[in-house]
């Protein structure tokens, strides 16, 4: 069974095994406090992003070289790093309904609709944001809502993905749905059951997909068919876990950052502990969050 | 949070309603109709150039038809500036309560935007409502009557029945208090979680579309420093002097689209997509903000040009330093000859003396900057008459100015507020006022079939002038030929309000259908091959057109097209221009938008200092230095011109207080900071006639043979001449060191011979500063021009600018001296100054504010506010430290580097007695500021 953690190039995610325990998973401010005259704080913050000094001790050849590749930039970039610690797979400014940025960067919408970001004082219990993002369909045609940005969708591991969201607005006919990729950019979209939307009232919708073998990465849909009445939808808390053991039954949401992209190789190194046993060292950093 | 205007969509008209002298106080009923509401901006439409300020506002709370209440904190001033609905916004919100009747008033000095019948009749006869904010019919209003107005010298309570019209007044409700008074923006730069946001574009090729114009994924550093660089000490409190802006950037890492910022801005290698273009002067706008709980919220900081990218390959970062637009403003100035005459300024003062705008407006023209519409291309002759009465395009004669005949009532300035927020010459209708500018073209005009010409200009006209009946007055007069008798075509208004176009006397009439107000009008000559002239009327953007026959060519075609502008009406943006064909569409100069600011300033120039090929940054800086106003390029890229009260430092835009964003302060006083004798010095120059403007040095000189000879003459600074005159021959006998102009002329063989006819020697005027002496010499003999005893002989006549003795004065403060010594602070001559009075108000004000003691002070570390610009009044919180102290911001350095950190400098704000401790009570001292 694998350890859970992969890493590798979307669409050659390998599996690799699990660090040693008492990882410190750091969040580096971009930014900083400054402090005024009588002491009274300020937080500057652009981004934070994570670190992972990942460390092993005792990995075999093989993944002591595969590792080590990794760490020399011989393997095809961008990297996608899945860390099992972290459910949501979808970055923290999807996975939040914009919030991170209080902005609508990372999202699209299709079917002449369009995206804003707004305050939430009420937020889903279960996904408690600042925000959401208010999706204005003003026509009746069919629209969706999506990422905008390919580098963004979830590489996918060969296991039952799910992709959840939480929704309310006028009283139309909604559903989540998966876009799946194949590595040449085919797509093919799995619609999951609709729900109506209540105006105050969070609906929460899902869809399960299992990945055929030819699709290597997927992208969350928020997706509206053709005669629904023109409406805005307000959508934040989404999320997208891997699904396929009894063990990852909870489906509550979290904050996302599961599959981020990672850039290596600013620090590793081995150490050979006995014969043919490796000690191995490797940072990864988080590129964005 | 929600916020109400009675018209959030509806705009005003351009119908213009005249107020009596004095101005007029103009109103508007409103009310709320339920819930918690307050006043946030006050409104007032401006549909057409006519209405000029100062306009100041006030709400009141209405106890009858005729009596209220002024509600505290809602009187403003509104910066009347540009087209549109103006807003005035309050310090601070004031509440209104429900149902209770309210009435904004305003007073126009001039006149207001009107409609008729608007609440009686009109679209207001049910009463205007948006939300809970309405106004009511004028049935339904108090006393029975909706939009007061009444003749007024100042701002009043409005009382009077308005018969039903609408002045397009309006008012902004909001029922948030608590971040109404804020933007959102400046709400998130004082919470203690702040996320920075940048927005950065270069332009590289220009295109307005580049792919990589987007920077700001890859900016890790970045500096804003804009500043105010004056010439007064730092303890003043008077904002003044040049603001200059510079961006400088750190770029490393990816742009948005993943290509490597380093290698794709090194552009010296052949990978980079900007391999060897020429990026240098590329546009750069630098916008910082915040996320805010509005989404994220950016504010323009920086506009202007790229000026410098330096590569560091060991940390693959690209600096880059951008300048503000000044650096752009470069062309070579040489200002035209142009001064007051000393008759004139003796009979009627300064009424012609010119202001800073006209300088600085020539300046930017020069630059292709317009304030107010660019002349037509083949412009032969345009003048701006923003100020002065100086030719822009062709070349100007020495005003005309009868100030002897100048009636009593229209003995103000000759300028007067007018289109695109400019001046304008101010123009008197009665019989006695000659006063008129002659201007010569750049080229000369034959009248003949498969030609044409077009005069356009703003002028303020309409068919309610008030002026006696069947009166026409000449507006401008083109003399094509020498006889000024054998042709002339002519623009002129009728008293009923009907253009006139004319060739000599033969012509049409138009009518216009609109109230007396600025308006473009035009008329263009068309001379058909059928005989016949076609004369096009422009005016309410509506073209007209009759023919009458072209007249016979009876004179010799002058060398320059010569025209006359009379100063019958107010008028500005005048041009001539050549085009066979009339224009299509708009006209030349019919519509603009202006590209600068300009106030009009407060120094008066008697005469244009010698100006020539300087650079043009280095004029408009002198220029605005001389009265201690306020110029250079805003944060959006636009020039400005504020004269020195521009900036009010009563009101406190932003508190920084030791518990949130003030990080350290300090201050300083010294002694060094006391002067308590302010002197000034001016020297005016005014043109003189008659007065010798050449004079052959030598008796070879001009020496010609029989024939026609030319010869280029350049005149001293200041001298103008007659477009042509004609030298009179002098006998020998009666020439002395006295005689002003003519000859004398000898046999160059045999100079102790006169000779007494057949020469003719004329002097014309080619361009500002450059005659050319023509010698027409048919005697039998070459001549010489000097006497029989051998002195040079040959002067020409005209205007000379002299200068008067310098000026000086001082104002002292006999208390200040008795305490610290006398300690003088010179204000020194220049050649902007010119005149005393305009200065006094300056020194007065700096003796207030100069002369005890004042700290100044020291560069003050802040959190970073993007919505904080200089010129703004911060207020300085230092609770049991420094104390509570008000600074105006002369220089902000804003650092956006992890954190976002301002910079400040400030001026202190003088309060009467403890210097720049915060006296909200008693505010600044004004003196400095109420000046003039």
């Amino acid at each position: 069974m694998d350890s859970g953690w992969y890493l590798g190039p979307v669409g050659a995610c390998r599996a690799i095994p699990a660090p040693l325990r008492g990882l410190e998973v750091s969040r580096e401010l971009a930014g900083t406090v400054s402090t005024s005259l009588d002491g009274a704080r300020t937080l500057y913050r652009a981004t934070q992003p994570r670190s992972w000094p990942l460390a092993w001790s005792s990995l075999t050849e093989d993944d002591a070289s595969y590792l080590e590749l990794v760490g020399l930039g011989l393997v095809g970039a961008p990297l996608r790093l899945i860390d099992p610690m972290c459910r949501n797979l979808l970055p923290v400014q999807v996975a939040t309904g914009g919030s991170y940025r209080r902005d609508t960067s990372r999202w699209a919408t299709t079917g002449g609709s369009t995206a804003g970001w707004v305050a939430l004082s009420d937020p889903p219990a279960a996904a408690g944001v600042r925000g959401a993002i208010s999706w204005v369909r003003s026509t009746t045609g069919s629209a969706t809502l999506t990422i905008s940005d390919s580098a963004d969708r979830v590489p996918l591991v060969g296991r039952r993905v799910r992709f959840s969201v939480w929704a309310r607005g006028s009283a139309i006919a909604v559903a989540a749905a998966v876009d799946a990729y194949t590595a040449a950019g085919a797509v093919s979209t799995t619609t999951g059951p609709t729900a109506t939307l209540h105006a105050t009232d969070w609906r929460h919708l899902a869809v399960e997909y299992t990945p055929a073998t030819d699709r290597v990465s997927a992208a969350p849909v928020l997706t509206v068919a053709a005669g629904q009445s023109a409406s805005t939808v307000v959508t934040t808390g989404w999320q997208i876990a891997l699904y396929d053991q009894p063990a990852d039954q909870p489906q509550d949401w979290t904050k996302g950052g599961g599959a981020p992209e990672v850039l290596a190789g600013s620090e590793q190194d081995v150490t050979y502990v006995r014969w043919r046993r490796y000690r191995h060292r490797l940072l990864l950093l988080e590129r964005r969050v | 949070m929600t916020d109400l205007r009675l018209y959030p969509a509806t705009n005003g008209p351009t119908t213009y309603a005249l107020a009596g002298a004095g101005g007029a106080v103009v109103g508007l009923e409103f009310t709320v109709t339920t819930g918690s509401w307050w006043i946030k901006a006050l409104h007032l439409w401006r549909g057409s150039w006519d209405l000029v300020g100062p306009v100041p506002m006030a709400v009141y709370q209405v106890l009858t038809a005729t009596t209220g209440t002024l509600l505290s904190g809602t009187a403003v001033d509104l910066d009347v500036h540009g087209l549109g609905w103006l807003t005035a916004t309050l310090p601070t919100l004031v509440p209104i309560v429900a149902g209770q009747a309210y009435r904004l008033g305003a007073h126009v000095p001039h006149g207001v935007n009107t409609t008729s019948g608007y609440w009686s009749s009109g679209p207001g006869s049910a009463g205007i409502t948006n939300g809970a904010l309405s106004a009511p019919s004028e049935a339904a209003s108090t006393g029975g009557f909706q939009s007061p107005a009444a003749p007024a010298a100042a701002l009043a309570y409005p009382s009077a029945d308005g018969a039903g019209a609408t002045w397009w007044l309006d008012v902004t409700v909001t029922d948030d208090p608590a971040t109404a008074g804020a933007s959102p923006l400046a709400a998130a730069a004082d919470a203690a979680d702040q996320e920075p946001r940048t927005l950065v574009v270069i332009d590289w090729d220009r295109s307005g579309a580049h792919p990589l114009a987007d920077v700001s994924p890859a900016v890790t550093r970045l500096t804003v420093e804009r500043a105010v660089t004056g010439g007064l000490p730092a303890q003043v409190s008077l904002i003044e002097g040049e603001i200059a802006a510079e961006l400088e950037l750190t770029l490393g890492g990816q742009l948005a689209d993943g290509t490597d910022t380093f290698t794709a801005l090194a552009q010296w290698q052949a990978g980079s997509p900007l391999y060897l273009a020429p990026i240098y002067g590329a546009p750069v706008t630098a916008d910082l903000g915040l996320a805010t709980d509005a989404g994220a919220q950016l504010e323009r900081q920086f506009t202007g040009r790229l000026r410098a990218l330096e590569c560091d390959s060991g940390s693959r970062t690209v600096r880059i330093v951008a300048l503000d637009p000044a650096e752009g403003v470069r062309a070579p100035i040489t200002l035209p000859a142009a001064g007051m005459q000393i008759g004139d300024a003796i009979a009627i003062g300064d009424r012609w003396a010119m202001p800073t705008q006209a300088v600085i407006d020539f300046v930017l023209r020069k630059n292709a900057i317009y304030a107010s519409p660019a002349p037509h291309p083949d412009a032969q002759i345009s003048a701006t008459g923003h100020g002065w009465l100086a030719a822009e395009v062709g070349r100007s004669a020495v005003p005309r100015i009868s100030g002897a005949s100048v009636p009593a009532a229209d003995a103000g300035a000759g300028w007067t507020a007018g289109p695109f927020d400019m001046l304008a010459v101010a123009g008197s209708w009665a019989t006695t006022q000659a006063t008129y500018q002659e201007f010569f073209g750049r080229q000369p005009h034959t009248p003949v079939a498969g030609t044409g010409v077009g005069i356009g200009a703003w002028v303020r006209v309409g068919n309610n002038m008030g002026l006696p009946a069947g009166e026409y007055r000449a507006l401008f007069q083109l003399f094509p030929l020498l006889d000024h008798a054998a042709f002339r075509y002519e623009l002129g208004i009728w008293a009923n309000g009907s253009l006139g176009g004319y060739i000599l006397a033969n012509g049409f009439a138009q009518s216009i259908a609109t109230t007396a107000q600025w308006m473009y009008i035009g008329v263009h000559f068309q001379n058909m091959t059928n005989g016949q002239t076609r004369i096009r009327y422009r005016q309410n953007s509506t073209t007209t057109f009759g023919d009458i026959a072209t007249p016979a060519l009876t004179s010799t075609v002058a060398p320059f097209l010569q025209c006359t502008a009379w100063i019958f009406r107010d008028w500005s943006n005048f041009h001539v221009w050549y085009d066979p064909n009339p224009p299509a569409g708009a006209w030349p100069g019919e519509s603009h938008t202006p590209q600068a600011r300009i106030d009009p300033g407060y120094n008066l120039l008697t005469h244009l200092p010698d100006i020539v090929n300087r650079d043009s940054w280095d004029v408009i800086k002198e220029c605005a230095e001389a009265e201690y106003g306020l110029v250079g390029f805003n944060r959006y890229g636009v020039f400005e011109f504020r004269d020195r009260t521009a900036v009010d430092p009563t009101t406190v835009q932003k508190t920084i207080s030791t518990d949130r964003g003030l990080r350290t302060m300090g201050t300083a006083g010294t002694t060094d900071s006391v002067r308590n004798i302010i002197t000034t010095e001016t020297t005016a120059a005014y043109l003189h006639y008659p007065a010798v403007i050449f004079a052959t040095r030598d008796v070879l000189e001009f020496q010609s043979p029989v024939g026609v000879s030319e010869y280029l003459v350049p005149l001293p600074y200041g001298a103008i001449g007659f477009s042509t005159i004609t030298l009179p021959r002098q006998p020998n006998a009666s020439w002395t060191d006295q005689t002003p102009w003519g000859y004398v002329s000898v046999q160059a063989a045999a100079p102790t011979v006169e000779i007494t006819s057949g020469i003719t020697v004329t002097l014309t005027m080619a361009a500002d500063r450059l005659a050319v002496l023509t010698v027409r010499n048919f005697s039998d003999f070459p001549v010489r021009f000097a006497t029989t005893s051998g002195s040079p002989a040959l002067r020409a006549v005209g205007w000379a600018l002299i200068e008067e003795p310098a000026r000086t004065e001082e104002v002292r403060s006999p208390g200040s001296v008795e305490l610290y010594g006398p300690r003088a602070l010179p204000i020194p001559a220049s050649p902007w100054r010119q005149l005393t009075a305009p200065l006094s108000p300056v020194a007065g004000g700096l003796l207030a504010t100069l002369s005890n003691p004042l700290p100044a002070l020291d560069e003050i570390q802040v959190n970073g506010d993007p919505t904080l610009q200089t010129g703004h009044t911060v207020r300085l919180v230092d609770s049991g430290g420094i104390g509570s102290l008000r600074g105006a911001v002369v220089k902000i350095r804003r650092t956006l580097d992890g954190a976002l950190t301002d910079a400040l400098s400030t001026r202190p704000l003088a309060g009467p007695a403890l210097g720049i401790a915060d006296d909200p009570e008693s505010l600044a001292d004004s003196t400095m500021i109420a000046a003039p």
